[in-house]
């Protein structure tokens, strides 16, 4: 790894970074806020919550809703905080080499005299750190108001609930370096990995309506990192290797194939 | 110059194909220890792209090219640290000030080399200490040409480096790049205008069109080239008087003027204009420019 490039990265981004952390941690604050008044009305929301179609009750995890899992998955881990984290890993994948190559700085960054496999890979690196701290930041976020809030949730499951969000986060900023190394333009890096999480969280979240999408629930990430309940039961270690398996190979055709391109130039 | 020396830079029938697009075909050249090599051509000629090609930034199709010993196609990083290199367009990090950009290129160059950052800014009059996107096109350019030289490297790429440089700040240019020139450098100086690469090389390739015209001395260049001289004599003189004269291609004769126009020596010319009682003689030097139109015209006809 190249420190200077590393601590570059961290640098030209903190700005958004910033915003990034502050929203989750804002986000987190304010659904945390909210829980006490939902497990005092008890069963009162449990009766309401049953009149909901079951579909949608599976969709958005509303078993148990007033329990601090229950809560916290439905509010938080089953969407929110995976979509932050894909958002901060698409676009530092995107930037990495795309808009490098958009601005022309591609030409002075790739004429150091170090190998392109691990300036990428450094870049890669540091969009790893960078998902894996607004996750903690998060899940540490809950840690320090729960107490407050009386809301109870397990600390590991709660680390592994963050773990697998994580993981999908890594997953997509893989899937914008791949689109960003083979087309060169950050617009289009940006837009095919959050597009393709978004159809896929929408195709996930309908697998309970739709039957026609069973067939994509193996293959699809948002299932390996959700259909797990880790919150409710742990790590799913076998869906968290899915999607840390299928990043590393997606990061590594990635650099694969930008190692042998044509560098574009202004 | 150390001539009749192994080559620094070689290149061989080096080609890169961009489909239908113009790429390069068959460039070859030497350049030797402590050379100056202009390599100039029209805009879109191919110089980016042979200079790129070198940097391992894009791909050869075919062909060879060795740079200090070493396979230059293969781009290793042990063969980066000794190049120097000022890209065409400098685009670089505009959200850092001079001084934080080549401070960040030593540590990327595992090099400590503040000294010759201050020494290199002083002299070419900039304020290292501004941010690259408050820099006018000729400052950035000042960037750029330190963060070239910057790791004293043994060989240089400099791509159209004086863009946007004033005279003052170009004369400069020049001093430093003659210093290492004197260390042994070897510099590949590419330019679209002749007249910019004069003073500091010693020997030339045209590009035109993806292939070279010509690589050669500028003296000899200057030797082969056509030139017109106007001769003025006494009395009316008839053009018959210098059939046959060695290097004279062309006479028109109006009265008592005769416009010749000569290739290699005018020696055979004035020795029978002297015969004939010439009384001026008026030599019109070609102009680099000149030549490099002509050849490239020469090299594609339309």
């Amino acid at each position: 790894m190249i420190i200077a490039l590393y601590l570059k990265m961290w640098r030209d981004h903190w700005r958004s970074l910033l915003s990034w952390a502050g929203v989750a941690v804002l986000m987190v604050s304010i659904q945390m806020s909210v829980y006490p008044s939902i497990a005092k009305s008890g069963k009162g929301f449990e009766t309401f919550l049953e009149n909901y179609p079951d579909a949608i009750k599976k969709i958005f995890r509303m078993q148990d809703y007033t329990t601090g899992p229950g809560f916290l998955s439905t509010e938080l881990y089953s969407m929110m905080i995976p979509l932050i984290l894909i958002a901060i890993g698409a676009t530092w994948g995107a930037s990495a080499t795309a808009e490098e190559e958009e601005k022309g700085t591609a030409d002075l960054l790739f004429a150091f005299p170090i190998s392109r496999v691990r300036i990428v890979v450094t870049k890669m690196a540091a969009t790893v750190t960078v998902i894996a701290a607004v996750g903690i930041l998060a899940a540490l976020n809950i840690l320090l108001l729960k107490s407050h809030v009386h809301l109870e949730v397990d600390g590991p499951h709660l680390f592994a609930a963050t773990a697998s969000c994580i993981a999908t986060g890594l997953f997509f900023s893989s899937l914008s370096f791949l689109a960003g190394s083979l087309t060169g333009h950050k617009g289009a890096s940006l837009g095919i990995a959050t597009g393709l999480a978004l159809i896929l969280f929408l195709i996930y979240s309908l697998e309970a309506l739709v039957d026609t999408f069973d067939g994509i629930a193996p293959y699809n990430p948002f299932n390996w990192a959700l259909a797990g309940n880790p919150l409710f039961d742990g790590l799913d270690s076998v869906g968290l290797l899915k999607l840390v398996g299928s990043s590393i190979v997606i990061g590594a055709l990635a650099v694969g194939y930008f190692n042998k391109k044509d560098i574009s130039s202004q | 110059m150390s001539r009749r020396t192994n080559p620094r830079i070689s290149l061989t029938n080096l080609t890169k194909n961009y489909g239908k697009s113009r790429g390069i075909r068959d460039v070859s050249f030497e350049v030797f220890p402590g050379e100056v090599f202009g390599f100039l051509g029209p805009n879109g000629a191919g110089k980016t792209t042979t200079i790129r090609t070198l940097m391992g930034l894009i791909k050869a199709t075919s062909g060879s090219a060795s740079i200090l010993g070493m396979n230059a196609l293969e781009s290793s990083p042990e063969l980066r640290k000794r190049i120097g290199y000022l890209p065409g367009v400098f685009a670089t990090y505009s959200n850092y000030t001079a001084l934080q950009f080549l401070r960040f290129v030593a540590r990327m160059r595992n090099v400590e080399c503040d000294d010759l950052i201050f020494n290199y800014a002083e002299r070419l009059r900039l304020d290292l200490h501004r941010h690259i996107h408050d820099l006018s096109k000729g400052n950035r350019q000042k960037v750029g040409v330190i963060y070239a030289f910057m790791h004293k490297p043994d060989v240089l790429f400099l791509d159209e480096p004086t863009s946007g440089l004033d005279p003052l700040v170009q004369r400069e240019f020049e001093r430093i790049l003659n210093e290492a020139q004197a260390r042994g450098a070897s510099i590949i100086l590419s330019s679209h205008v002749l007249s910019e690469v004069e003073n500091l090389a010693d020997r030339i390739a045209i590009i035109n069109e993806g292939e070279i015209v010509v690589v050669e001395h500028i003296s000899t260049l200057k030797e082969q080239a056509v030139r017109r001289i106007d001769l003025y004599f006494e009395s009316a003189i008839n053009a018959n008087s210098f059939a046959g004269v060695a290097g004279l291609t062309e006479i028109v004769v109006d009265g008592e003027v005769a416009q010749c126009t000569v290739t290699g020596s005018e020696r055979e010319l004035l020795r029978a204009a002297v015969n004939h009682g010439v009384m001026t003689v008026h030599t019109h030097e070609p102009s680099l420019d000149e030549i490099f139109l002509t050849l490239v015209k020469s090299s594609h006809p339309q």
